[in-house]
């Protein structure tokens, strides 16, 4: 019996939302045929229907427009208001790349401030450790510059570590010869760190000499034996006239 | 024909159809993105009766479908930037009403009996039969999803189509749960009526 309602009712609501077959249309009028209170139940589903469709659409007036302008203009004054307060940020920093800059800007203020804090603060910087580096050495370098030759030494030192950077930028091919005493000094490394032009390199006791050409950059390294002060020659030739010839003390 | 049921008309006709939709409120959209706010008023005479009354279909609280009917319009302006083309304005403010509606009532879990409602229009107390008291009530009965359904479709006289968009479901489940709404209708009011 229950079986037989529910196939009725699927039947039913097949034929009420369109999507019933013609064989199920069969089935369904023999259903409603074979029993008054199936079709009763069917009639009163089409009686609700057509009650439902009668109704028709509520028409009562009204006009909320006046108040839904007000309000959309309230609305658009408190933003304009919002936009108004931050007119200044938008107009300066509203691209991307403006911003980005600013926020960089002040992180790098930030870490300025902080590097010194620390710096400040710990004073580990070993001044022993830089005695007659750069600073106080640089002094001592040579800076040499004429229309197609520039030249600049750097030494520096770090404990018994002495360093000689050199700096070429010559069109000429310029030679260098680095003197010192092999009882005050033992050469760790002589070499070209970069060069635009042809190598030459050569050492004897106590002396190195290379040559430059174009861009050169030197180094030499002596580490220094004793305590006591010890000095470094570098002589300087261009087409074999003397450039320059300088002593170069080290503590 | 009176206002309201014109709009619907040409409303239901341009959605059932599968050409490009021609909206004039379009045009009406585009001034008040690009133009002048104030063609917003345009749009809001015009719908303001329809979405009115789909509330008071729903909520029966004139003051409350009143103050619905305007938040429903300041959150379609509000959203009108993200307003797709594709769509038709009216069916796309209808979606909006509908959620309006179906949250209120979720809010308040009203069921409300018509014969207690004060607000209620006296003129449209008075068109009822008897028979239309009883269904309504009844109506009021059912659960949200199935009372929205029912009041788009034979209140509101929306197309299946436009009913599916402004529930966001299917046509045939849009068919389906009208007849489900129906049918427990149809029980509610064999069992405590004597409406058949």
């Amino acid at each position: 019996m229950w079986f037989r309602k529910l196939r009725l009712n699927r039947l039913i609501k097949a034929r009420m939302t369109g999507n019933i077959s013609a064989e199920q249309e069969a089935k369904l009028n023999k259903m409603l045929q074979e029993s008054d209170a199936e079709e009763k139940e069917y009639l009163r589903m089409q009686e609700l229907k057509q009650q439902l469709e009668s109704i028709g659409p509520a028409n009562e007036n009204i006009d909320v427009s006046v108040r839904v302008m007000q309000k959309i203009s309230a609305v658009n004054h408190a933003e304009n208001q919002k936009t108004h307060n931050f007119d200044v940020f938008n107009s300066y920093f509203n691209p991307l790349p403006a911003r980005f800059a600013f926020v960089m800007i002040i992180g790098i203020i930030i870490g300025a401030g902080l590097t010194w804090m620390v710096t400040t603060n710990t004073g580990s910087m070993n001044s022993e450790m830089l005695s007659g580096s750069l600073s106080s050495s640089a002094k001592q370098g040579i800076s040499y510059s004429s229309h197609n030759t520039t030249i600049k030494l750097v030494p520096y030192q770090i404990e018994n570590l002495h360093y000689l950077n050199f700096i070429v930028d010559t069109r000429n091919e310029t030679n260098f010869e680095v003197f010192f005493n092999q009882s005050d000094f033992i050469m760790k490394k002589s070499d070209y760190v970069t060069s635009q032009g042809n190598q030459s390199l050569s050492f004897n006791s106590g002396s190195v000499v290379f040559t430059a050409n174009g861009i050169t950059s030197f180094q030499i390294i002596l580490e220094k034996v004793h305590r006591s002060q010890a000095s470094v020659t570098v002589k300087t030739t261009q087409n074999q006239n003397n450039l320059i010839t300088r002593q170069i003390n080290f503590d | 024909m009176k206002n309201d049921d014109k709009i619907r008309d040409e409303s239901l006709s341009e959605i059932n159809s599968e050409k490009p939709i021609k909206d004039d409120d379009h045009d009406i959209i585009r001034r008040v993105l690009f133009e002048s706010t104030n063609a917003y008023e345009l749009l809001v005479v015009k719908y303001q009766g329809p979405v009115y009354n789909l509330f008071l279909r729903m909520i029966h609280d004139r003051n409350e479908a009143e103050e619905l009917t305007q938040i429903v319009f300041i959150k379609a302006y509000e959203a009108l930037p993200a307003f797709s083309f594709e769509y038709r304005f009216f069916s796309w403010l209808y979606r909006i009403a509908v959620n309006q509606a179906l949250n209120e009532l979720k809010k308040q879990r009203r069921f409300v009996d018509i014969e207690k409602i004060k607000n209620i229009s006296e003129e449209a107390i008075e068109k009822d039969s008897d028979k239309n008291r009883l269904l309504q009530n009844a109506i009021d009965k059912l659960k949200d999803k199935y009372k929205a359904v029912i009041v788009l479709k034979y209140f509101q006289q929306l197309s299946y189509k436009e009913v599916a968009f402004a529930l966001n479901i299917t046509e045939k489940k849009v068919r389906s749960r009208l007849y489900d709404a129906r049918l427990q209708l149809k029980e509610m009011l064999e069992h405590n009526t004597d409406y058949f």
